[in-house]
């Protein structure tokens, strides 16, 4: 009912309701957010009878979970400056996809999704190859067929490209949404035989996926793509997980396939909505800042607090580091690769390499996370506009913070968000619970190891108060003056002479005709990794071997084929439909 | 567990706290100490850390002087000090480093410690990226360099799994107090000598930042540095840790405590003086970086190989003939201990 409520208000225009300007926009966000709130809490009640909400649509498990991702979306999807939208509309629809009991029902609604957030007509192409791809998965074909297009549309739908639009900015998830459901769904199919092709694709595509956008992220110049690439990751390690999960089912290990379980379900309570509400922050920001270029932004925290406050928080949670929900999902993603550790060092080998790249992934998603802080958030201004970043108001702020707090809320009682998931992890595990987590902690499958976050920040957040109030007071004792609290703008004004500072004429945060100050550029990080990691004398070297300059040669001649089919980009999407019709033909 | 347990834990949990703000900057200086000394420059004295650290902590932050904009370096500084120092201080709370029994073992797992450790590190760079380009750039490059090392904490993870089924560091160096380091212990010796790779080394320039919140920063490198030394010596020497909860009397719980205490800073600052002689050689900064997290990784590997090796290898005290499972094999082979732990 929120859900339908939510939708009504989104599509009704304000002068037909007669609400003050913006209250609209509030209650249909509160509307989502009581969705996301009811879906968790019926999650416990879902398991029973079916419950059947429409003809093909039918309340269980695993779509209430989903119903909480879309519900979140939905809330973050609605503007305050534009009212209404397709993106509104799709999550509705990718909502009604997650009742969908019947393979035409959820292909329907799928695919409507997926065409409502369709990208631009440049990057249509991509947009129609998921689609076809989800609706080939949802139809009835040859025996393992409709689960390894499954895989692939999970795994396309994962791979969706940021967009620029600020209205579209949390577009990504959706797709990433609908790609997992579908996944879900196709996979716990009673007559669906998992080989173990599927999970090494699974295991090896998801964390492919999670290298490639880390690696974007990096060395992008583009604000929306490094957004996109750290808000993918939750996606890439859901995708991961699963493919876990299957492979401790295959091995017969009851309580890992149930850590496997459990991280899937709490990486979609927690760290979706944390991801869902940076690529809302992200898109704020670009449109505050008025472009999209890295290397023409800076300063945020100077000019819009709010933003940047916000940017910081989720950011943090997205690198995986403790307290934060983004850690669980690490902790429990090792846990799970090392209840699946076999004895021998050669048998091992698999499980050592997967924890490798866990390892690498986090040092590279770390850096990721301090390039777009030293890009986006630190330094000062590096164009006129971005020196006139406005900062949002708190109302526009509501989707994000409702989101955020939700997930962190959700982060710091783990235990309790799984006893309340327990449908689902019977649902994906096939078994009954076998051991009952503690409320505010998560116990490894080993039974000595735990992680309680809440604890955790408890005794950060102390620790951060006794050193603050320990360095006012040493402050205190030696200058014999009140420490004046510190403020994030001084109260100075453009043009203003201040007294304390020598009765010099402040200026603008960004000089027209002073002495320039030199930022770190947008190279700053892939340079840095690309020294260290390659050797000073490679180009020399090489080159002196044949193979690899023919390689280079027929590198060079294939980006100038490409430069010369450009102009039949705008066929792609044609194309695409007919290899996509041709594939589906072959296959059934 | 009693009242007087949870006393004795809180007591023991606040005597490492002290210890450790006490010792992390005297460490420092010892390591610039040796390492100036290697090298063959002046050395600073020892205790100058902790004299620099006492004055910049009183002193209130310099007010900008100039009409230059108004930059985030200053402000970001203030937001960060605190949290970066509060997270080194929670990681070197979480590692056992003289006594066992903290109030703090339960969540001391080897992950939550290392990746705390990091994110210390991480933030207390942020005022660095927020100048210009090339202090931001040296900032960036620091990041890097521990960047590198990371993956191979993830390795000793599954070492420490492979040792006691168990990621939680108290209860595998509980398990393995009495193992002879240069036998059974070969494999965490190496451990330990690849999370010496981790500590961040001491700048060949003296950088001091200015300001309370510099010298908060100041104090946090130290026991970052500090605890991942700890780390690598609870590895290497886990027979150190005194178990003050289970000695029969008062004296001889004191007596373990001292003993305790003692090996603790013996082990520390012996591995600070093997970390300062690394400066004895001429290598690059580049270099150094690859040297460190080389080493890191291979050394992880060959304690793994050398774990499973070990897992092969008979138990002492049995023979070769005897086919038969003996009692304790359980509470020798660890992969069992594992399956039996699962069909609990």
């Amino acid at each position: 009912m929120p859900v339908i409520l939510a939708s009504l208000l989104s599509a009704t225009a304000e002068r037909w309701i007669g609400l003050p300007p913006g209250q609209q926009r509030l209650a249909c966000q509160a509307m989502w957010l009581v969705a996301a709130l009811g879906a968790l809490i019926v999650l416990p009640w879902s398991a029973g009878d079916a419950r059947s909400v429409l003809p093909f649509f039918t309340l269980d498990p695993l779509g209430c979970l989903f119903l909480v991702v879309f519900t979140i979306l939905g809330c973050c999807s609605e503007r305050w400056i534009r009212p209404g939208g397709r993106l509104p509309l799709a999550c509705a629809v990718a909502c009604l996809a997650t009742f969908a009991n019947d393979a035409a029902a959820l292909m329907v609604t799928g695919c409507l999704a997926l065409m409502l957030a369709l990208p631009e007509r440049q990057k249509a192409s991509a947009g129609c190859l998921r689609t076809l791809l989800f609706a080939a998965a949802c139809a009835p074909g040859v025996p393992h067929g409709a689960e390894w297009i499954a895989i692939a549309a999970a795994l396309a739908c994962a791979a969706g490209a940021g967009r620029r639009q600020p209205d579209f900015a949390v577009a990504p998830m959706l797709e990433s949404g609908c790609g997992l459901l579908l996944l879900c769904r196709v996979l716990l199919r009673p007559d669906t035989v998992i080989t173990p092709a599927m999970t090494a694709t699974l295991i090896a595509g998801g964390m492919l996926l999670a290298f490639v956008r880390v690696a974007s992220a990096l060395t992008t110049r583009k604000g929306c793509i490094a957004n996109a690439g750290l808000a993918g990751l939750p996606v890439a390690l859901s995708i991961t997980s699963i493919g876990l999960l299957l492979l401790a089912g295959a091995s017969g290990s009851a309580l890992t396939a149930h850590a496997a379980a459990c991280t899937l379900v709490l990486g979609l309570v927690t760290l979706w909505p944390v991801a869902i509400a940076f690529l809302r922050t992200g898109g704020l920001v670009a449109e505050g800042a008025g472009s999209d270029h890295l290397g023409r932004l800076g300063g945020l925290l100077l000019f819009a607090p709010r933003l940047a406050g916000l940017f910081a928080i989720t950011l943090l949670i997205l690198t995986f580091l403790p307290p934060a929900s983004g850690f669980t999902i690490l902790w429990l993603l090792v846990e799970t690769a090392l209840g699946l550790l076999p004895d021998g060092f050669t048998a091992a080998l698999p499980s050592l390499a997967f924890l490798l790249a866990l390892g690498v992934l986090v040092a590279l998603t770390g850096l990721a996370a301090l390039r777009l802080a030293a890009l986006l958030l630190l330094g000062s201004a590096r164009s006129p506009r971005m020196a006139a970043c406005p900062d949002a108001i708190w109302p526009a702020l509501v989707p994000v913070s409702g989101a955020l707090l939700f997930a962190v809320v959700a982060g710091f009682v783990p235990g309790g968000v799984l006893r309340l998931a327990e449908p689902v992890l019977q649902q994906l595990t096939g078994a009954p619970r076998v051991t009952v987590q503690p409320f505010f902690t998560l116990v490894a499958p080993d039974g000595l190891s735990s992680w309680m976050p809440v604890g955790v920040t408890a005794l950060l957040l102390l620790i951060v108060l006794i050193i603050r109030l320990a360095q006012q007071q040493v402050l205190r004792s030696r200058t014999h003056a009140p420490v004046l609290k510190r403020e994030i703008l001084p109260d100075t004004h453009v043009g203003e002479t201040t007294p304390w500072l020598g009765g010099l004429t402040t200026r603008a945060p960004w000089l027209p005709f002073g002495e320039p100050l030199i930022w770190s550029g947008v190279d700053m990080a892939p340079s840095s990794l690309r020294s260290v990691l390659f050797l000073r004398g490679r180009c020399r070297i090489m080159s002196r071997f044949r193979m690899l300059r023919l390689g280079a040669r027929g590198l060079h001649r294939l980006r100038q084929a490409l430069r010369k089919t450009a102009p039949f980009a705008d066929h792609a999407t044609a194309v695409v439909l007919v290899l996509v019709a041709s594939l589906s033909a072959l296959l059934s | 567990m009693t009242l007087l347990q949870i006393v004795l834990s809180v007591l023991l949990t606040g005597l490492q706290l002290a210890l450790i703000v006490f010792v992390g900057p005297l460490l420092s200086g010892f390591r610039r100490f040796i390492s100036a000394r290697m090298a063959g420059v002046p050395a600073p004295p020892v205790l100058r850390r902790w004299f620099v650290i006492g004055r910049e902590l009183g002193q209130v932050p310099p007010v900008q002087q100039s009409d230059a904009p108004p930059l985030v370096a200053g402000m970001i500084t203030g937001i960060v000090a605190p949290f970066s120092l509060a997270a080194a201080v929670c990681a070197a709370l979480f590692v056992p480093a003289f006594t066992q029994g903290l109030l703090t073992r339960s969540w001391s797992d080897l992950l939550l410690v290392g990746l705390l450790l990091v994110l210390a590190r991480f933030t207390a760079l942020l005022p660095g990226l927020a100048q210009p380009a090339e202090r931001a750039t040296l900032a960036f490059g620091r990041a890097v360099a521990l960047a590198l090392v990371l993956p191979c904490l993830f390795l000793l993870v599954a070492l420490l799994f492979s040792a006691g089924a168990t990621t939680d560091l108290a209860s595998v160096l509980t398990g393995m107090n009495h193992e002879n380091p240069f036998v059974e212990g070969a494999p965490f010796v190496l451990a330990g000598a690849a999370m010496l790779a981790a500590v961040d080394p001491v700048e060949k320039s003296d950088s001091e930042e200015p300001g309370s919140d510099g010298a908060l920063l100041m104090l946090s490198r130290d026991i970052a540095a500090l605890t991942w030394l700890t780390l690598a010596g609870d590895l290497m020497w886990p027979g150190s840790l005194a178990s003050v909860l289970d000695s029969p009397s008062f004296l001889s719980g004191c007596g373990a405590l001292a003993l305790g205490v003692l090996c603790w800073l013996l082990r520390s600052f012996l591995l600070a003086i093997i970390l300062a002689t690394g400066r004895a050689f001429a290598l690059g900064d580049l270099a150094a970086v690859r040297l460190r997290a080389a080493s890191a990784l291979l050394l992880a590997v060959l304690a793994l190989q050398l774990m499973t090796a070990a897992r092969l290898m008979p138990p002492v005290g049995v023979m070769p003939e005897e086919n038969r499972v003996s009692e304790k094999a359980p509470s020798v082979h660890p992969a069992t201990r594992r399956t039996d732990i699962e069909k609990r």
